[in-house]
């Protein structure tokens, strides 16, 4: 006979609370719109009734999650996740005042520190000769529309 | 003495640079020019942007390049020019849309459409037309709005979209009429079209330019149009002038601005060689395929276009009921 | 025989050396653009539109719809090569693709990817030379009332092919149908979830969201986990398809095609709808439907036959009605307008020349598709090979560059980054993102067709049932919904027993 164990599984918990977290949101976020009915929806009708479902399906979920299969969870390496993030972060930051190819460099330099395969000499030459390729490609063959170099004001 | 000197020596060296700045000014174009159309590829907007840089690089001698940056009815686009540097290299193709009714009834539009611009030429634009399906019965003006009044079926009719000039064309049309229809938004020309055609609504309100392959196939009957006079490719169809409506005169039109504060001279340069262009016979052709008629205008006449159809479609607008709150 | 006259014609326009060479030129730029990340086949005619302006109509159309197929292919390509959909089709082509290239089996992939659209497409190029008149007819059979089933179905579509648990998968779709409702509402015009970002004001875009749930996730897992990185870098023995493969792969590409031919002619209907349509056709009819997500061959040709037929029978409603069925053939219908040519009923019978020089060249274009890209498979395959150290930061900044290319926004690029966030944890928290995207992708069609539907008849829900079409749809969904509910009915039965 089964002892009554409640394992968790995480996985499914994370979830349920994002789900709860989004409903949320997206209840707050439509808020100020008119509903109207069934027959007349206005613009927020769909936005609060599909809030309204993804709480439902949290709330099960969370319920589901207490009494399921906790599954091992495999441990989060912080650093690619960081840093992976971190580059496109960078280039919206840097790509309207810096230029293309500047700030490719520094987002290739950012890039590197995600993995620790990562040869210092080696992701400098990378970074250059991206920097270079993608502007020659980007804007000089596609005619695309970025800046080269840092502009100020 | 001392200060006389200095004065003598700033005057001298003033004297020595206008020359260089005067030229400065007037040497305009001397690299490639941005214009920004704030649609997507494949429009009118595009098209008239596109004529408008041909013309402008082959009179000025330097690229004028289009951009398309799409978004929130051209008012991104048009944002993004109201904020860039005054400096005659980046231009944006205006209009109606997002100059005159996006800025009356979106309260996230950032910019003032009059003062904010500066604004050179007004390229036109295609009418709109009111076409029914064949279906209804009716093949006149008088006969749809006698059918308005005394149906008791209520009747709908399509437009491309919430605050499209179709819209509110219909919302006009119905205060001016005295009567009732249903409006049914639309995203797009492409789908209105198709479901007026396939008879799922029966009644449109749309751009004369996106009606015209259906109407020349016998696929539509169109009521009236909302040019000032009849167009030249579908001579038979009445204006809404003529018709007993001679208020609802309103193209979908759209012209040429800069920043504000942008120097009259390069404006005058703008203004005078796409005048020009516009009026060549082959280009004259090209803008009659989609019923554009080209008016010339002057700098200040084209300011005042701009002012007076932001006054007037402002109030439509808002009370058309394509309202944020 | 007025078939055969009307090929003919088309012929002699589409091999006209200047023709054939414009087409060359059109599928080879539109392939290597295709294949940078984040730059779909829109971006690419977009960019490459102003060169066309410069030929006659016909000869522009050609070289246009030549990127276009282009791009389609190297959208593809990056599918299944590093899990970066080009476009809203090719997300399917991800599932099945990119896990076969984590099996060292990339060039099969994108062998067969290759010959199945070809073959699509030669079927396609058939079926409308035919039929494109009367089959124009069936593109207005769709109002708004079809367009809700249509879209009901896609979305149940969607369910059924999702992996892992149902009620998870049925969240993921809530979260995309949620996710595609920003933007702006149809009914009014003003923006709605937008948080007053005037960026969202035509909603989230395509790319960013499935550069970060799709591509991110797998460069961080496989930065995480070197020895997970599967045989993506390791000698690949084979860049063809075994016999076997190959077998497996002919029925697929028979029903895809099938299946695509129909969808492409739906406005709006579309490449997206037919690749979902099609793999879940195949699932269900498989022998082996657990292979299914884990680098299936079927899952491949599949979804990218059914692509590429409806790529081909999209052109219909636009050049038989003048009706651009996608945002791409509006495109197109605008380049024709700058060169003084009205799409509409009138060009069939007008303009014959341009009709049938393009039909013909379509099918030409497929074998120029071909002919380019097999051996362009080896190259990609050995970039593959690139150390994985090199290769991720360039993908990255590939990226990043292509989103930012779109409209010149720093802000779409910040949104790949929190999808990235997002699909990361949604890999971690094993739930599946194919309903999510398919959900975000069909949410503003889906809300503003039941809207308009029930606008016309006047609050009436009763017109999804009487109109033959949509229930036609809409039982063909409950259907496929029971299906779906019975097979995990009887697991979780299982299950229960088990732990007893």
């Amino acid at each position: 006979m089964n002892g009554h164990r409640i394992n968790v599984n995480r996985q499914d918990f994370a979830t349920a609370i994002f789900l709860i977290l989004l409903g949320i949101a997206g209840f707050v976020a439509s808020s100020a719109l008119p509903v109207g009915t069934a027959m007349r929806m206005g613009g927020g009708y769909v936005p609060r009734l599909l809030s309204f479902l993804l709480l439902g399906f949290g709330g099960i979920l969370i319920v589901q999650s207490l009494f399921g299969n906790g599954e091992r969870v495999q441990k989060t390496v912080l650093r690619p996740l960081v840093f992976v993030l971190v580059v496109p972060l960078i280039f919206a930051a840097l790509i309207d005042t810096l230029g293309l190819p500047l700030t490719v460099l520094f987002c290739i330099l950012a890039a590197g520190l995600a993995s620790s395969e990562t040869r210092r000499w080696e992701i400098l030459a990378v970074g250059a000769g991206l920097a270079v390729l993608t502007y020659v490609l980007f804007v000089t063959a596609l005619g695309l529309p970025m800046q080269f170099g840092p502009e100020f004001g | 003495m001392k200060t006389w000197t200095k004065l003598a020596w700033a005057a001298g060296l003033a004297a020595g640079l206008m020359p260089a700045i005067a030229s400065a000014k007037s040497d305009w174009p001397t690299k490639p020019v941005q214009i920004i159309v704030p649609y997507a590829p494949g429009g009118t907007s595009d098209t008239l942007g596109r004529i408008a840089a041909q013309g402008l690089t082959e009179k000025l001698g330097q690229q004028f390049n289009v951009e398309n940056r799409p978004g929130a009815a051209g008012t991104v686009g048009s944002s993004t020019v109201a904020a860039s540097k005054p400096d005659g290299y980046s231009l944006v193709v205006s209009g109606v849309g997002s100059h005159a009714i996006s800025p009356a009834i979106n309260a996230t539009v950032d910019f003032d459409p009059l003062n904010d611009f500066r604004h050179i030429v007004v390229f036109g634009g295609p009418p709109s037309v009111l076409v029914v399906n064949p279906s209804l019965g009716v093949k006149t003006l008088a006969e749809f709005v006698e059918l308005l009044k005394t149906t008791d079926e209520p009747v709908s009719y399509a437009s491309p979209g919430a605050g499209s000039q179709g819209h509110l064309v219909g919302e006009y049309f119905k205060t001016l009429a005295g009567v009732e229809m249903e409006h049914i938004p639309y995203r797009g020309a492409g789908a209105t079209i198709a479901d007026i055609m396939s008879g799922v609504i029966q009644v449109g309100s749309v751009t004369l330019s996106s009606a015209a392959p259906q109407i020349e196939a016998g696929n539509f009957v169109p009521l009236a149009v909302t040019s000032a006079e009849r167009v030249q490719a579908f001579p038979d169809i009445p204006t809404f002038a003529e018709s007993g409506y001679p208020d609802l005169v309103a193209t979908t039109w759209f012209g040429l601005s800069g920043p504000k504060d942008l120097p009259d001279d390069i404006a005058l340069k703008i203004n005078e060689t796409v005048t020009e262009y516009l009026q060549t016979d082959a280009i004259k052709a090209k803008l009659e395929q989609d019923s554009i008629t080209f008016k010339p205008m002057t700098l200040d006449e084209a300011t005042g276009f701009f002012k007076e159809e932001i006054d007037r479609w402002g109030p439509v607008a808002k009370g058309s009921g394509a309202q944020i709150q | 025989m007025d078939i055969l006259h009307n090929l003919a014609t088309g012929f002699s326009v589409a091999l006209s050396p200047a023709n054939l060479f414009y087409c060359l030129i059109g599928t080879l730029i539109g392939t290597l653009i295709g294949v940078l990340p984040g730059i779909g086949p829109i971006a690419t005619i977009s960019i490459l539109l102003p060169v066309t302006l410069y030929l006659d109509p016909t000869s522009s159309i050609i070289m246009l719809a030549g990127i276009f197929y282009g791009a389609q292919y190297g959208g593809s390509t990056t599918a299944i090569l590093v899990n970066l959909p080009g476009e809203a089709a090719s997300v399917v082509t991800c599932i099945d693709g990119y896990q076969m290239a984590r099996k060292g089996r990339a060039g099969s992939a994108l062998a067969v990817a290759a010959l199945g659209s070809f073959f699509a497409g030669t079927v396609a190029t058939l079926i409308i030379a035919l039929l494109a008149p009367p089959l124009s007819a069936a593109a207005l059979l769709f109002g708004p009332a079809e367009y809700f089933s249509l879209m009901v179905l896609g979305l149940i579509a969607a369910i059924a092919m999702s992996q892992g648990r149902l009620i998870k998968a049925l969240a993921m779709l809530m979260v995309g149908l949620l996710l595609g409702a920003v933007g702006t509402d149809v009914d009014t015009g003003a923006p709605r979830m937008t948080l007053g970002i005037s960026y969202l004001a035509d909603g989230i875009d395509f790319v960013p969201l499935v550069v970060g749930l799709y591509a991110i996730p797998e460069i961080i897992r496989n930065i995480e986990w070197p020895e997970d990185r599967g045989v993506l870098g390791a000698k690949i023995s084979r860049l063809w398809p075994s016999r076997e493969e190959f077998l497996r792969a002919r029925g697929a590409v028979l029903r895809g095609t099938a299946v695509g031919s129909v969808f492409g002619l739906i406005p709006g209907g579309g490449s997206l709808l037919s690749a979902f349509a099609s793999y879940t056709l195949e699932k269900r009819l498989s022998r082996n439907p657990e292979e299914f997500g884990k680098g299936a061959i079927e899952g491949v040709a599949s979804p990218e036959a059914a692509n590429n037929a409806s790529a081909q029978t999209s052109f219909i409603p636009l050049l038989t009605l003048g009706i651009p069925s996608t945002a791409v053939m509006a495109v197109m219908a605008g380049a024709l307008t700058i060169q003084g040519i009205q799409p509409g009923p009138h060009v069939l019978n007008s303009r014959p020349e341009l009709f049938w020089g393009l039909i013909v060249s379509m099918w030409v274009g497929n074998l120029m598709l071909v002919i380019i890209n097999l051996p362009l498979v080896g190259i990609w395959v050995r970039m593959l090979r690139i150390p994985y150290r090199i290769f991720y930061p360039a993908i990255l900044i590939f990226s990043c560059v292509g989103v930012y290319s779109l409209r010149n926004s720093y802000f779409d690029v910040m949104l790949v980054a929190l999808f990235g966030l997002l699909g990361y944890c949604l890999q971690r928290w094993r739930c599946d993102t194919t309903p999510l995207v398919l959900a975000f992708v069909l949410s503003p069609m889906l809300e503003d067709n039941l809207r308009r539907a029930m606008l016309i008849s006047r609050g009436d829900p009763a017109v999804f049932v009487e109109r033959p079409l949509s229930l036609g749809m809409l039982l063909v969904a409950l259907a496929l919904l029971g299906f779906v509910l019975l097979p995990s009915f009887r697991k979780r039965r299982e299950v229960i027993f088990e732990e007893d």
